[in-house]
């Protein structure tokens, strides 16, 4: 017996009462597209004379228990036509449906509704925003691309980290709480060119999950949020090419079968060309410069039998910044995970995953006489097996286990001529989890998650550490070996409950309890690729958050419309902030630096969402507050934190006008972030100074924005070369929103001060060409 | 570095058109805090301290002088020295040439407000040559003021530059610290933003060793960008929350006469 199916039996020998199940049958399957061979995630699976319902997984994959006898199968999902069959089941039987594509012209008629409703209203899952395949389909273009995390952020609970940045802040918390997974392993730096652009090539993806709150036992690390993105799998049926050309950049996508069908391959590329424009430059420096970025998603699947296939994924992604042979600046990440998955028998399944990332930056100067490079590296590696038992349709237990060594080499200086090398020192850490989540139906109209995960941080030697006192001055300095200088155990509950209210309404409540142990340091307003990150040592503490979220849901018309209030509560401990004036460069003693106090943040999201018809999209808003306290800040009260903005809104629109044009608009409208500004003046050494008295006293103004695209897509013909044109306006009225707001003399009056604001993007048009054979 | 990061928003601001438009924002008034202005140096014995008030910042005016403060520099042996109002909040000492190796504190007493600051002044570090030297940035060409000299190994250093122009009054151009080049042979560089020089301009530097809590505040000072999330106040070396610095300087004074060897 292999030791899993051991360790499954002793559970049910001590727990008989959840073993029960003699005499039902299982019903399992995969269900894929004909056409593409593709899984198809979120099809609903329906028993006609019963009413049992049930939607495929992200693999494509589902699962029923049923009383022997024959039944009649029916499986639908949007853009397909519905599949049906009658079969027989007197023992445990595995099926594999394709469905085949239905053309977009005729109205899409979905079988039963159950399946959505299902996932929405009585699932206890709260908070979570789930975009399938066909959702990112059709998601606005931003700069002619269809940007994932900008889409994200027209969500209500998530907003932006403002104009020409692409982190953001997910219910009031910092940018660096959001934990980020490509086929399970970690982005760190999910943005290129100083956060103008992401690093998702939305065509390399298949589909994605946010949660904000109700974060599932099998994620940790991180405080604010989880987004698992998974990539899109070869199509195992036939070769294809799909890609695009635009004014800024362009991409392309190559996909096909692998050994006869039993695997499949996909590669996506993608770069930018914004550089082309300087070498139009008189100037010759400039000429031989360059700013670009690419990227690299490669993915591969191989059954090895019946039981077992094996998955690869890989991501590449660069940016590169260089002035002639003076200074030269680029950054990287590279992130690959090795995956098998197994369905042992027809109750268990499991994954396991290998995980590699690495995410680094390199600077080069040649300034005579200042010689000299900067290195900086954070990696992570290890493995996570995760396991997924099912009772019966009413009852599963997930479980596993998940081990991850991290390391951060701060920036390492080598110096020629005349400057002097500093070498950092490399931080380890090791971060080991156990988690199980045991979801539950109890009567119909009751469900529940309840589960817990139990996290330990390691603190690796070897290393120097250093102790500080209250004034940030160094204290002790001590030498540590080889060894395991601390642990940091955790055990954070995973609950949730949901109640149906009505047959097509719930009530939610959920609680969870986060830890991470690694944090950004950064003081500047973009997200700058060389911010640094800290772990959690014998100085910094862990930081930990509990998260109470109630919410209510609501589906209408039979599904077409989705309706939700999420009210939440956050409470954070051990949080980061910087002393004024910190010095972060090369600062070997930079955990002196840095302060630790509480934060909170608290509000309340509204979403209303049309999925089906010619028209379709959402409006959320969200209303909320995220403060700080800190004992040596604004004299220990409660202050607002940098990302508080008190109303966020958003309204998405995509409109079929005709079966070829679509078009798609989108309004934001947020108040500002909390900013410090110089509330006096006065005189050094004949110079204007500004007088900055509290932090985070004063707002930025209102944000607001308007974009619109239109696409025209002609008719599909199968196996012929298909094309299609997108034409987008960002910020379509032009508005000038402040990226940044400065003081400066008067050029008319030097005696007195004005404010004045720059503003990033003004309207900007796009075009690309896509193609698809 | 800082230059890279400004051609790099240079560049894609050009390319996405970034503009700058002056606001009006309404604050209310603040309660005005002391800001002491207190440089000493061995180049003379002639010593001046202004004391001043902060206005509100969209307030007309530069300064809000303090005219009735109680000055006084003192020593650990007893020594004092009395600083005496000349107007527009300056005071000033004719006779007073600070030493090497002596620990001086600052007093200075107004409405009720007592702030104190200690400083001692360094050793200075010698300078092998002086001049200027001309550089390419951007189709543009700088002239750098250029001083090539050994840091010493066994101290942290820290240096100060201002510069006259054709005797202007001096202005602050930059501060270095040893952090990186510490024992080497270094050449520090500095050049004036707002105004070029012209042939035959008389350019006197001074170069001062000062102390690292003075550096502290001048690199603060220096580093202030608009971009920075959390902007704050230079540290100062002065108590009860003044603006401001108490620097002993090690300074000394060079001459230069710029000539201009570009072809026009």
């Amino acid at each position: 017996m292999k030791p899993v199916e051991l360790i499954v039996t002793v559970f049910c020998l001590l727990l008989p009462v959840f073993c029960m199940g003699h005499g039902k049958v299982t019903l399992s399957g995969s269900v894929y597209s004909e056409q593409e061979g593709q899984t198809i995630h979120g099809a609903i699976v329906h028993i006609k004379s019963e009413d049992i319902n049930t939607t495929t997984d992200p693999n494509g994959f589902f699962q029923l228990t049923l009383e022997p006898g024959k039944y009649t199968l029916q499986v639908s999902h949007v853009g397909y036509k519905p599949y049906e069959e009658e079969i027989a089941v007197e023992e445990d039987r595995k099926l594999e449906i394709k469905l085949k594509s239905a053309p977009r012209n005729i109205q899409e008629v979905v079988v039963n509704q159950e399946g959505k409703k299902r996932d929405f209203v009585k699932s206890p899952q709260m908070s979570l925003i789930d975009l399938k395949a066909e959702d990112l389909k059709s998601i606005p273009i931003v700069f002619g691309e269809k940007d994932i995390l900008k889409t994200l952020q027209l969500m209500p609970g998530i907003s932006s980290a403002g104009e020409g940045n692409a982190s953001f802040y997910v219910r009031g918390g910092k940018e660096d709480q959001n934990l980020i997974l490509l086929d399970q392993a970690t982005v760190y730096n999910p943005t290129h060119l100083l956060g103008f652009f992401s690093t998702f090539n939305s065509d390399a993806i298949n589909s994605l999950q946010l949660y904000k709150g109700g974060i599932p036992a099998q994620y940790g690390g991180r405080l604010s949020s989880v987004i698992d993105i998974q990539t899109q799998q070869g199509n195992k049926e036939k070769f294809g090419v799909n890609g695009g050309i635009g004014l800024i950049a362009s991409r392309m996508m190559i996909q096909g079968p692998m050994s006869h069908g039993k695997g499949a391959y996909v590669v996506s590329a993608r770069r930018t060309y914004a550089d082309m424009f300087l070498k139009l430059a008189k100037d010759k420096d400039v000429r031989n410069s360059h700013l670009y970025f690419y990227d690299v998603n490669g993915q591969a699947s191989y059954t090895l039998n019946p039981k077992h296939e094996l998955t690869l994924s890989a991501y590449l992604g660069t940016d590169d910044l260089g002035y002639k042979e003076t200074f030269n600046f680029s950054w990287s990440n590279k992130v690959g995970s090795l995956g098998l998955n197994s369905k042992w028998n027809s109750n268990l399944s499991s994954k396991l995953f290998l995980i590699y990332s690495d995410y680094d930056y390199n600077i080069e100067v040649n300034s005579n006489p200042n010689v000299f490079s900067i290195d900086s590296r954070i990696r992570n590696f290890g493995l996570k097996n995760h396991f997924d038992y099912f009772f019966n349709e009413n009852q599963r237990i997930n479980f596993g286990v998940s081990l991850m060594h991290q390391s951060v080499l701060p920036s390492d200086l080598k110096g020629k001529q005349s400057v002097n090398s500093i070498r950092s020192e490399r931080r380890k850490g090791l971060e080991g989890a156990l988690y199980a989540s045991y979801e539950r139906q109890w009567i119909p109209r009751l469900s529940s998650f309840l589960g817990f995960r139990l996290t330990d941080f390691m603190v690796l030697g070897p290393g120097t550490f250093y102790t500080f006192d209250d004034q940030g001055e160094v204290e002790n300095e001590e030498h540590y070996g080889r060894s395991i200088l601390k642990h940091m155990v955790h055990l954070e509950p995973r609950l949730a409950v949901s109640y149906q209210t009505g047959a097509s309404s719930s009530v939610k409540l959920s609680y969870n309890r986060l830890s991470q142990h690694l944090q950004q340091l950064s003081n500047t307003t973009s997200s700058l690729p060389t911010d640094q990150y800290v772990m959690t040592s014998l100085q910094v503490k862990p930081q930990l958050a509990d998260q109470l979220a109630l919410g209510f849901f609501k589906t209408l018309r039979d599904s077409v419309y989705q309706f939700s209030i999420e009210s939440y509560y956050k409470h954070m401990l051990n949080q980061l902030e910087l002393r004024d004036g910190a010095d972060l460069q090369f600062n070997k003693y930079v955990e002196g630096e840095l302060t630790f106090g509480l934060g909170r943040s608290y509000g309340v999201e509204f979403l209303l969402r049309k999925n089906k018809g010619k028209l379709k999209g959402w409006i959320g808003y969200t209303l909320a507050k995220s403060e700080k306290q800190f004992d040596d800040i604004r004299n220990g009260d409660w202050f607002p934190a940098r990302q508080d903005r008190r109303h966020d809104a958003s309204l998405v629109v995509m409109y079929s006008l005709s079966p070829k044009w679509t078009l798609s608009g989108t309004f934001v409208y947020q108040t500002g972030q909390a900013v410090t500004f110089p509330t006096g003046k006065y005189e050094i050494d004949g110079k204007t100074m500004y007088y900055y008295s509290n932090r985070n006293a004063h707002r930025m103004p209102d944000y607001h924005r308007l974009d619109l695209s239109f696409t025209y897509e002609p008719s599909f013909k199968v196996n012929k070369f298909h094309s299609s044109w997108s034409f987008g306006l960002y910020n379509a009225y032009n508005q000038k929103n402040a990226y940044l707001i400065n003081f400066r003399e008067q050029d008319d009056n030097k005696e007195k001060i004005e404010a004045y604001k720059i503003s990033l993007f003004g309207i900007i048009p796009s075009v690309t060409w896509n193609f698809k054979f | 570095m800082k230059r890279l990061f400004v051609f790099a928003a240079l560049v894609l601001g050009f390319f996405f058109q970034s503009c700058e438009e002056t606001i009006d924002l309404d604050f209310q008034d603040i309660d005005p805090v002391i800001v002491v202005e207190a440089e000493l140096s061995n180049l003379s014995n002639q010593q001046e301290i202004r004391v001043n008030k902060t206005k509100s910042i969209f307030e007309s005016g530069r300064f809000v002088y303090v005219e009735d403060a109680h000055v006084v520099v003192s020593t650990s042996k007893g020594q004092s020295f009395q600083f005496i109002h000349q107007g527009e909040g300056k005071y000033t000492h004719s006779n007073f040439i600070p030493q090497q190796g002596v620990e001086y504190s600052l007093s200075v007493l107004s409405e009720g407000q007592h702030i104190t600051a200690k400083s001692t002044m360094q050793a200075y570090v010698e300078v092998d040559s002086l001049g200027f030297i001309e550089e390419n940035i951007l189709d543009q060409s700088y002239d750098f003021v250029a001083i090539r000299f050994l840091d010493p190994n066994d101290e942290e250093n820290y240096y100060k530059y201002t510069m006259s122009v054709n005797d202007k009054p001096a202005k602050f151009m930059a501060v270095f610290s040893d952090k990186l080049n510490n024992g080497r042979d270094v050449e520090h560089r500095f050049y004036d933003a707002d105004n070029d020089f012209y042939q035959g301009d008389k350019v006197v530097v001074y170069r001062s060793l000062i102390s690292k809590e003075v550096f502290r505040y001048w690199n603060e000072y220096q580093r202030l960008t608009p971009s920075s999330s959390a902007p704050s106040n230079p540290t100062s070396n002065l108590s009860g929350g003044a603006l401001g610095y108490f620097s002993i300087n090690n300074t000394k004074r060079y001459t230069l006469e710029y000539t201009n060897m570009r072809q026009e």
